[in-house]
């Protein structure tokens, strides 16, 4: 009898751990002869086309993978996510890339989530290198990227791929050419937030029925890294072109995945007279935008366009956020992985891709139209256009000192 | 400064150091009544947890709040009787299996929630039910104590009747009497013909069902949805509370209404361009202050009662 439940025991258990991994190996059963994956690439290609139009520097997907740099024809793509899929913003964004890339290849993907858990990382890493499954590694956001590097100088041969954060950097005499097997990018998030900020001070300023009479705006971050803080001079300077008097009030939740803590912060702000806050924190994000919703108020996604996602399971919540400031990581994650399966993505260097690239920017969707006027949308438009030309320039907080990022932060209190 | 003072004393700030309290005082009842029973443990975080995630679910599944609230209940002791069922009936360690629980509780609502919406970071996306916030009648024309004390969430009334009942059973009825025996000398109330064994049962499934309702708070009331962790070392504070208010019910309530305060100062006091980190650690050191000076008080008052339990001895020696 014993025997029986422990046999019954350790079947459920083997189903579970089926039914928990199954869903991330999609590409496994498809990945056969190069023959058959030229056909699949081709097959798809159109569906790729469109959603992928945008943002891909590396040239348009071919689709023919250049085999002559792996060993096998069996080819995996590994992506690391420092937090856990489920934030609805940048790991979900990186993963839906990294899918549409099984998909397009018929190369095997898979997502390892770290879960916050900084003892991981470089343990993964290293696992990932020396597995022979898996042939590129892709990861993202600052908080991975000395466990990468680390990880990168001792396995030359293995490729590595860094988005959303830089292998440059000028404190510690580390520039790019340092790392052969890196391939680093990253956002201007700057710029895609300076156009969200003009729209949030134009919201204020407008007399819009959900606004109040002072000039306030709120910006509510997960944490203070660098590309936060890029989103948030951005934000800054936007609002401050639209209303040089404009007060921006700044908190950071010191998490990205307490939401309870991100909605009590903005309400905290909108006690204080903030009408449209912006919401840089992940999943904890979600409470922002909860919470504005709540209050009457506005609210700005980021990352994915949140209206669109939110606006099915939470239409009060989605009807609160007027835009979202899209870093459109799947995008990212798609070209990257693409020319590195091309054989087209240049190891060793950097790139920083912004509103010219079409990988950041407002969204532009029915709740976007509804709130703002021909007039105003029309002006942000115009403004979008004088950023991606480079006619307008954007203070970024990418290589800048602290003291001048503060002096930023002091301007509009 | 003077901006810090605008912020603070304003009824909004108030207002929402109510709100963030509300489950701290009823961790902190929760806390309060295992210790009493003498079977303090931390696995309120845990509990806590499991309660939000069937609260949010039960609610979901039968479009009701109430039984939305019972499910709560339900998740909330489900974690609290499989403590008891280890530590009491298996004899494992009470801290290794409230540490074990923590994590089992941690991971199985995501798991689960997997499972069901095939999202591992909230459950936005099940159509859960969330307990109405009440506006007193009466009370909340009044202009500032209206602001501040009414449209809270009805569980926020619940937590504050709950600091009464929790009194009145506790020290008013015989089955606080036995709870509390068995807590002091669990061998003598055994001598007098008590169920120990019985006692601690429903010393452990009371306090679940208060610890429960800050659970349902949390996915139910200040959120709509679960989410993973979101109780966010809530569960741990409300033992501290507990501990500064010496398991007395009315002290409880006002530490757990202080470290209330403290994190809704630390949220206002970053919108006025505070360093971050300084800010994002003052509940914890408020917490860490707090039973500081709680401890030196004890010391100070157990010194104070031996030296006069030593007078008075020596008083009748030299009277004898």
């Amino acid at each position: 009898m014993k025997k029986l439940v422990a046999m019954a025991l350790a079947l459920v258990l083997g189903i579970s751990c089926l039914a928990g991994c199954g869903s991330q190996d999609s590409g496994a059963t498809t990945a056969a002869a190069g023959a058959t994956q030229e056909q699949n690439a081709g097959g798809e290609s159109e569906a790729a086309g469109e959603t992928q139009a945008a943002g891909n520097t590396a040239g348009a997907p071919s689709g023919t993978i250049d085999l002559s740099q792996f060993e096998d024809d069996d080819i995996g793509v590994c992506l690391v996510i420092n937090t856990n899929l489920g934030d609805k913003s940048i790991c979900d964004l990186s993963y839906a890339g990294l899918q549409q890339i099984g998909t397009d290849y018929g190369v095997r993907v898979k997502c390892i989530e770290l879960g916050g858990d900084a003892t991981k990382q470089v343990p993964t890493f290293i696992d990932l290198a020396e597995d022979p499954d898996w042939d590129i590694i892709i990861a993202g956001t600052p908080n991975l990227r000395e466990s990468i590097l680390e990880v990168a100088g001792d396995y030359p041969e293995q490729f590595f791929i860094l988005y959303d954060a830089a292998v440059a950097n000028a404190d510690e005499g580390v520039t790019s050419e340092d790392y052969p097997n890196v391939y680093s990018m990253e956002h201007a998030q700057n710029e895609g937030s300076y156009v969200v900020g003009a729209a949030a001070a134009m919201l204020t300023t407008s007399g819009d029925p959900k606004t109040n009479e002072e000039h306030i705006i709120g910006f509510v971050g997960g944490g203070q890294n660098t590309a936060i803080e890029d989103f948030l001079v951005g934000y800054i300077e936007g609002a401050k072109a639209v209303d040089p008097e404009i007060k921006v009030l700044v908190s950071y939740i010191g998490s990205f995945s307490d939401s309870a803590k991100g909605k009590e912060l903005a309400m905290a702000q909108i006690d204080q007279g903030a009408d449209v806050v912006f919401a840089v924190a992940g999943g904890a994000g979600l409470g922002v935008l909860a919470g504005c919703a709540e209050k009457g108020v506005y609210a700005i996604g980021v990352d994915g366009d949140q209206y669109e996602i939110l606006k099915d399971d939470d239409p009060t919540t989605a009807a609160a956020i007027c835009t979202s400031m899209q870093k459109k990581c799947d995008q990212t994650v798609y070209s990257c992985v693409s020319g590195a399966l091309e054989g087209t993505l240049p190891y060793g260097t950097y790139d920083k891709l912004g509103l010219a690239d079409g990988v950041v920017g407002s969204a532009d969707n029915e709740n976007f139209r509804a709130i703002f006027t021909e007039e105003q949308i029309a002006s942000l438009k115009d403004l979008e256009a004088k950023v991606a030309s480079g006619e307008v320039s954007v203070f970024t907080a990418i290589g800048a000192d602290d003291a001048s990022i503060q002096a930023v932060k002091d301007s509009v209190q | 400064m003077d901006k810090i003072f605008a912020a603070i004393f304003t009824p909004e700030f108030l207002f929402s150091v109510i709100r963030v309290s509300t489950p701290l005082i009823l961790g902190s009842m929760a806390a309060l009544i295992c210790n009493r029973g003498g079977m303090l443990h931390i696995a309120f975080e845990g509990i806590m947890l499991s309660a939000a995630f069937f609260g949010m679910l039960t609610s979901a599944v039968t479009q009701s709040v109430l039984l939305g609230i019972l499910g709560a209940v339900a998740g909330g002791l489900l974690i609290s009787l499989l403590l008891g069922y280890f530590n009491l009936v298996l004899n494992s360690d009470r801290t290794l299996t409230g540490i074990a629980l923590n994590t089992f509780a941690s991971a199985g609502t995501v798991f689960a929630l997997y499972l069901l919406v095939q999202d591992k970071g909230t459950s936005s996306s099940l159509p859960s039910l969330v307990v109405p916030n009440i506006d007193i009648p009466l009370l909340k024309d009044i202009p500032v104590l209206g602001t501040i004390l009414s449209g809270h969430n009805a569980l926020t009334y619940a937590a504050f009747l709950i600091v009464f009942l929790t009194y009145l059973i506790i020290f008013r009825t015989p089955l606080g009497l036995r709870i509390r025996t068995v807590g002091e000398n669990p061998n003598a109330a055994a001598s007098v013909g008590i169920n120990v064994l019985k006692i601690r049962f429903i010393t452990l499934a009371i306090s679940a069902v208060v610890a429960s309702l800050a659970g349902a708070y949390m996915s139910m009331g200040y959120l709509s949805w679960f989410s993973r962790d979101m109780m966010a070392g809530r569960g741990f504070m409300s033992i501290a509370a507990q501990n500064l208010g010496a398991a007395l019910p009315l002290p409880s309530l006002l530490a757990s209404l202080a470290f209330g305060a403290v994190t809704a100062l630390a949220n206002v006091l970053q919108t006025l361009n505070m360093p971050s980190e300084i800010i994002q650690a003052m509940p914890y050191v408020a917490t860490l202050i707090g039973l500081g000076f709680f401890g030196y008080g004890a010391q100070k008052s157990s010194q104070k009662r031996s030296k006069a339990v030593l007078e008075k001895a020596r008083a009748a020696e030299e009277k004898a």
